[in-house]
């Protein structure tokens, strides 16, 4: 028999010491599969906590906005003068700008006016049948209007208008009062212009060629009292938010190019710079005439809080990094130097050291290898009772999707909990270098003394 | 020998074995004292977050309370009769505690016309004043906590905001200041309409936000630039004490949203305002949106510390039990020589114990090594604005975390004793053979 033990090989000898030695292979294995099961969870916990400060990101959001520039200029007798700029921005523009991921809306502004035979607008200075019309927001989103973001006015009843929304319009609740009218009815817009002559408003648009259905999907009231004294079209009360092909398809502008605000919503404000960026690349924007407003002061006030978050916990890990390193290659060494007889006897009997580091390498693979299948299933159930306490269904958006009146099936559930195959990966192939070189240090300080001087010592 | 002694003489002799158990002990101490102060620094962190988001109580009159009616050309017309928000509340409310500011506004509240400025021009032209058009500003008693500025529409870039103790003064755009070549501090003239009178305001602070948002405007007015911020002393001096003092709306600010329901019931109570025709609401739509995932932030700390703790048990008792399970021969003869097994274990027990003694403080001084570490680093890692970090080891957590080191160390020994120790002295010198 014992020439059949000199003659084992390395593997043999692995595998027999590993079944045979259960003790000592079981702790090995809880030490291993303890280590790997808090390394993966703390790891995946850290991935979770980024995907967290991203959506607290997120919540707050930050805001880009294209606007026309406004240049003031001075004469030599001190005389000022104002020149706005009108906005020229296309949907090429505009679909280059969407390619980055992390804006989530645009909202394109345009301008006009119109009149109807089925509403008579509210009175203001010098009404006549003629100048008596409307102002007409267009836009993507009526959510997003900043009379509505700033609770100048508030939806009613009905819905918010959106992208996909074509002759649609949102009215408030005096006009639809005045005038009998509700969610869902329909009525014939023309367009118009108001122009002044003779100290009189006048409708510029003499001969009406362009008509469009539309029909009311949303009534607003307005929350503040005006005093304003102004045209029937400026009052408050008469502005008229539509759908953006409601001016193109009454002539009012181009379709695809847009002269108010081009207001684009990011989704991390962490990006709101590097976006600035590549907007103000685009070389087809006259960047004299229109310039960027940023409005990320919401993240600017937690920036810093969060990322302190981010950073402790990063740092927390790299602690249970480190001990769990240390704490390995602590009892590895221990459990190596106290097989030093073993050793002496292999030497002894003619193994190469190379067998004999090997087989140690070997039999700590089979229990590492157990281990880790082990870990990455226990650090699976950990990860599931967390998310199951602490991740029940909440939204993280500020701007909901319901409120801009789109399905939230567009929405893609985050996964908190995934590590990823890479990271797992790295995680155990981390853990298997620390083993593998705890134990080829401990064991060469072993064999590379000779057998006579390895019994000496255990005597 | 007494069990105390071979204790004792075990730590001195076998020296290498004595420092390897001194340093998984205080590593692991260490681990978890490192722990507990990341999770407090962290914990503070979230509040920060939470105090930078805010809370807002908004007390406003009753629209549905006591009114007087009367007639007049148009028919019957009601007024208002109830109780008006008074200086005397906004005071009581301030003094309450998490209450970190107080804001009444009152939006298009003062149309002036500039005497010696001139407004940025409209597409029509409506001199219904000596001094040609008025435009519209917000009156406010605290300029910061307006919705323009909140959001981040407006950012002041000069001066100051107003407060409630200041008195005739403006914030302006910047764009109107550059037409008008006006700065901060200077002062400029508006005539009210309502009142026949002009009023001088000194410009306490300049503001952007508005450039290019003049849109579709008709009016002077309808120009944003052209709309300022102005304080409620100069209103009550122009429209009579009485009108000026009474505000319909308060907005009170409080420090952590998490807090508003209990400021929410004191000002409840406030003799002030209980028992009037007044509204209270509590606004944190801006902090329920985030207090989720900052809650569920924090509930992932608190998971890493139960783990850490936890596996940390399992790797200490793992170790101890092949420290005590090496030693099956010397429980062999110490057996032999009659020592009964209480005494063996408790000579196991105080062996660990003594070493313990002189880990656990260890692992105190390298926590507090770590921790100064962690917070130098996180500041000099360049975060923007101003952070506080303080990752500190609190004393509560230390008595907890030893007596807990302590009990493990107690278990570990009686189970890894028990497996050597119910063998006959001759069967485990036998399998030692």
């Amino acid at each position: 028999m014992k020439g059949v033990g000199l003659k084992m090989d390395y593997k043999k000898r692995a595998f027999i010491y590993v079944t045979r030695k259960k003790g000592k292979s079981i702790s090995l294995f809880i030490l291993v599969f303890a280590v790997s099961t808090l390394l993966l969870s703390c790891y995946t916990i850290l991935d979770a906590t980024k995907c967290l400060a991203k959506d607290i990101r997120t919540s707050i959001g930050a805001a880009v906005y294209i606007r026309g520039r406004t240049s003031v200029e001075t004469n030599s007798d001190g005389e000022s003068t104002v020149k706005q700029y009108d906005v020229s921005i296309n949907n090429r523009e505009i679909n280059e700008i969407m390619n980055s991921e992390d804006i989530v809306y645009c909202n394109p502004i345009n301008y006009g006016y119109v009149k109807s035979e089925s509403i008579r607008f509210i009175p203001g200075l010098k009404d006549t049948e003629d100048n008596n019309m409307g102002q007409v927001t267009a836009l993507n989103y009526s959510a997003l209007a900043s009379d509505f973001v700033d609770g100048t006015v508030s939806l009613i009843s009905g819905q918010h208008l959106s992208q996909a929304d074509t002759n649609k319009i949102i009215i408030s609740v005096e006009l639809a009062e005045s005038n009998g009218l509700k969610v869902g009815d329909k009525l014939t817009l023309t367009h118009a212009k108001l122009a002044e002559y003779n100290e009189e408003y006048i409708d510029e648009i003499r001969e009406k060629t362009a008509f469009l259905e539309v029909e009311i999907v949303g009534i607003y009231e307005i929350n503040i009292d005006s005093e304003a004294i102004t045209p029937t079209a400026g009052l408050p009360g008469n502005r008229i938010y539509s759908s953006l092909d409601v001016l193109s398809n009454l002539s009012e502008c181009e379709p695809g190019i847009y002269t108010g605000e081009v207001d684009f919503y990011i989704n991390d404000p962490k990006q709101i710079n590097e976006i600035n960026g590549e907007i103000q690349g685009i070389n087809s924007i006259n960047w004299d005439t229109h310039f960027l407003q940023t409005n990320n002061f919401q993240y600017s006030k937690i920036a810093d809080k969060l990322i302190t978050q981010e950073r402790l916990f990063s740092l927390l890990i790299i602690c249970i990094s480190i001990v769990s390193a240390l704490i390995l290659t602590l009892i590895l060494i221990m459990r190596i130097r106290g097989r030093m007889q073993e050793f002496g006897v292999l030497l002894a009997t003619g193994k190469p050291k190379r067998d004999i580091l090997q087989q140690v390498l070997f039999e700590m693979m089979i229990i590492t290898v157990v281990a880790f299948l082990c870990s990455y299933f226990a650090a699976d159930g950990v990860l599931g009772i967390i998310k199951n306490k602490l991740f029940t269904d909440y939204s993280c958006y500020l701007i909901k999707d319901s409120t801009l009146n789109l399905s939230d099936a567009t929405k893609q559930f985050t996964d908190y909990f995934s590590l990823g195959y890479l990271k797992t990966l790295l995680v155990y192939i981390c853990q298997l270098m620390i083993i593998s070189i705890s134990a080829l240090i401990s064991i060469l300080a072993i064999v590379t003394l000779k057998p006579k001087e390895i019994f000496s010592k255990i005597s | 020998m007494s069990f105390l002694k071979r204790a004792f003489l075990f730590c001195i002799r076998q020296k290498a074995k004595s420092l390897i158990l001194f340093i998984v002990l205080s590593i692991v101490a260490t681990l978890i004292l490192t722990g507990f102060a990341i999770r407090d620094a962290s914990k503070d962190a979230t509040t920060d977050v939470k105090s930078a988001i805010g809370g807002e109580v908004v007390l406003s009159i009753d629209p549905n309370g006591p009114s007087d009616q009367y007639e007049n050309q148009y028919g019957t017309v009601y007024q208002y009769a109830g109780d008006y928000i008074t200086k005397e509340t906004i005071d009581a409310i301030s003094n309450v505690d998490g209450v970190v500011d107080c804001n009444a506004v009152v939006p298009d509240g003062f149309w002036g016309a500039g005497v010696n400025i001139d407004f940025l021009p409209a597409a029509f032209d409506f001199s219904y004043t000596p001094y040609g058009e008025a435009a519209r500003n917000v009156i406010v008693l605290s300029s910061e906590k307006c919705e323009e500025f909140l959001t981040g529409e407006y950012t002041l870039v000069e001066g100051r905001h107003i407060t409630p103790d200041d008195s005739h003064v403006i914030l302006i755009s910047k764009e109107l200041a550059d037409y008008n070549n006006l700065s901060v501090g200077d002062t400029i003239t508006l005539y009210c309409l309502d009142c026949d009178s002009t009023v001088d305001l000194k410009i306490l602070g300049l503001f952007t936000g508005t450039e290019g948002t003049g849109g579709d405007a008709l009016t002077i007015a309808d120009i944003p630039s052209n709309c300022g911020f102005v304080d409620f002393p100069m209103i009550s001096d122009l429209f009579g004490e009485e009108e000026a003092e009474n505000y319909t709306d308060l907005s009170v600010y409080v420090d952590d949203p998490s807090n508003v329901q209990n400021v929410y019931n004191k000002i409840s109570n406030l003799p002030e305002v209980k028992g009037k025709t007044f509204i209270l609401t509590i606004d944190t739509d801006e902090y329920d949106i985030v207090s989720t995932p900052l809650k569920s932030l924090q509930g992932l700390v608190n998971s890493v510390i139960v783990i850490i703790s936890i596996i940390s048990g399992i790797v200490l008792t793992l170790i101890l039990m092949i420290w005590i399970r090496s030693r099956k021969k010397e429980i062999g003869i110490l057996l032999s020589i009659g020592k009964s097994k209480v005494n063996i274990i408790s000579q196991f027990f105080f062996e660990i114990l003594n070493v313990a003694i002189f880990a656990f403080p260890a692992s105190l001084v390298f926590s507090k090594l770590i921790s100064n570490k962690m917070g130098e680093f996180i500041l000099s890692k360049g975060v923007e604005g101003k952070v506080y970090v303080n990752v500190t080891i609190s004393t509560k957590y230390l008595l907890p975390v030893y007596i807990i080191g302590f009990l493990i160390i107690f278990v570990s020994v009686i189970l890894a004793s028990v497996t050597v120790i119910r063998l006959k002295p001759k069967d485990i010198l036998t399998k030692m053979s």
